[in-house]
């Protein structure tokens, strides 16, 4: 056990949990669900898939040092493998427990990658202002917003049906929905009535009629302007979790709350959100080896993170400046301040949809100290298809 | 008449639809779906177009009659927006 990471390392793909497909016949497989909860996924930033993951997360931590295995799990993901039927709008809205929770389970290794503790917990978001896949008010913004289009499709189709009573009503039906489904298909290229139905219908706009304009691009960028706005929204999580050492003995216990929100815009490809941090671990006696956990370290952070975005609205890179300070109010090691100030700076690049490799830059003003720790983070199903299980 | 079922199912949360059926340019039917169910009409024999408009996280739409395109369709996350053409024959 103790050796068997440095042949898993930096190969952190196999001691992973996968989502396997089923498929139901007449209903939409697993692996549609999954896609769609992994595309929604995408557009969220990397700080807020560490205050809360929507799927897996596997990262490995400070890969220069002390290293640290873990593996987030989102509660509803975990179910949702095992039934499927989950997905399903009547069932899935009774999953809000499920969907704000997740599930941590870290491996601590040492340098030589020797086996040095574990740690397991239980996040909760208390609030999650970001699902908007059970948000009617979402729902009902989305059809207000595209409600001229949808409009203008019954009308067009109500015009087909009294010009064309029969089958000759089909290639124009499928024109239109082509104009209205493929992004690739544009106004220039419909038939000349096909182009009368749609300038009918529409609103006279000189822009609208472009030859290059089409439907579902409007769509779309509804859909995902009103989806962005969510994925700024409050998220503020509450986590407990427990530590062992390498014996398996009881050692630590940490309780947590962070919360993180969109702040400004700055344009349509950055933006900056905060992040309040709050840490409370009661440890043991390291010095005197009692397991009473009487110490205590409060550790508090507030930052802002800025998000930049690529052109398909999904974050590319991100850095995070942040402050905070260390409270110990009781059991002090020697030479020990009972304060401490700190300031953090994260460098997130995001390396593929789900792969993300951060970088902490930790300096401690009162010491004089920069600490830097690397580490890899992977929001996945990466994993699933690099072994071919979806 | 023939009773038609009109099945939607939606997935990875909420979702709603509105079905429009038009025969010889007039409406015959038009319902909701605010979640997964179904609905029966009673249509007689002709052609139909039925249109299908709406948002949601991800749908199956399916119509228990031959349509062009057929059914069962499948929706991606978004806005639904598309159109059916039912021959309804004589039983």
């Amino acid at each position: 056990m103790k050796k068997l990471f440095c042949l898993l390392y930096p190969v952190p793909l196999i001691l992973i949990l996968q989502v396997s497909g089923v498929a139901q016949t007449g209903v939409r497989t697993k692996t549609d669900s999954v896609n769609e909860i992994r595309s929604a996924a995408h557009r969220a930033s990397g700080n807020s898939k560490d205050v809360l993951a929507s799927f897996f997360q596997l990262a490995f931590n400070d890969l220069t040092t002390n290293r640290e295995f873990n593996l987030n799990s989102n509660l509803f993901a975990i179910k949702l493998k095992t039934n499927p039927s989950l997905s399903i709008d009547t069932n899935f809205v009774r999953q809000t427990f499920a969907r704000n929770s997740n599930i941590m389970i870290s491996v601590k290794l040492d340098t030589n990658f020797n086996f040095t503790g574990a740690k397991a917990g239980y996040k909760y978001a208390i609030v999650n202002n970001r699902d908007y896949a059970v948000s009617k008010l979402y729902n009902a913004r989305v059809l207000q917003e595209a409600g001229g289009h949808l409009k203008a499709l019954r009308q067009i189709n109500t015009e087909i049906s009294a010009r064309f009573p029969d089958s000759t009503a089909i290639p124009l039906v499928l024109e239109i929905n082509s104009f209205f489904n493929d992004t690739t298909v544009t106004f220039g290229t419909l038939s000349p009535t096909a182009q009368q139905l749609v300038k009918s219908y529409f609103l006279s706009d000189n822009m609208k009629f472009d030859n290059s304009w089409n439907a579902r691009r409007d769509l779309n960028q509804i859909v995902n302007r009103i989806m962005d706005e969510y994925h700024k929204k409050l998220l503020w999580t509450v986590a407990a979790s427990f530590v062992t050492n390498s014996s398996a003995r009881f050692t630590d216990v940490n309780m947590s709350t962070e919360a993180t929100a969109g702040m400004l815009e700055i344009n349509p490809r950055n933006f900056i959100e905060f992040t309040i941090k709050a840490d409370l671990t009661f440890s043991g006696d390291s010095l005197t080896g009692q397991q009473n956990l009487k110490r205590q370290v409060l550790t508090s952070q507030f930052g802002f993170n800025w998000v930049n975005r690529g052109a398909d609205k999904k974050p590319f890179m991100e850095f995070e400046a942040a402050g905070g300070f260390d409270y110990i109010p009781n059991v002090m090691y020697p030479g020990e301040q009972r304060t401490k100030l700190m300031f953090t700076g994260t460098f997130r690049i995001r390396i593929s949809n789900q792969f993300w490799i951060p970088v902490d830059i930790k300096y401690d003003p009162g010491a004089g100290k920069v600490f830097g720790f690397l580490s890899v983070r992977s929001n996945f199903d990466l994993l699933n298809r690099l072994f071919g299980r979806l | 008449m023939s009773a038609v079922i009109f099945d939607i199912t939606f997935s990875n949360g909420i979702g709603s639809a509105e079905v429009l059926i038009v025969k010889g340019g007039k409406p015959v039917d038009d319902f909701k779906f605010s979640q997964t169910g179904h609905h029966v009409s009673d249509l007689p024999p002709g052609f139909y177009i039925v249109t299908l408009t709406g948002n949601s996280q991800g749908a199956e739409f399916l119509i228990s009659e031959p349509s062009t395109p057929s059914t069962p369709d499948n929706f991606n996350a978004g806005v639904i927006a598309k159109g059916y053409v039912l021959n309804i024959k004589n039983p």
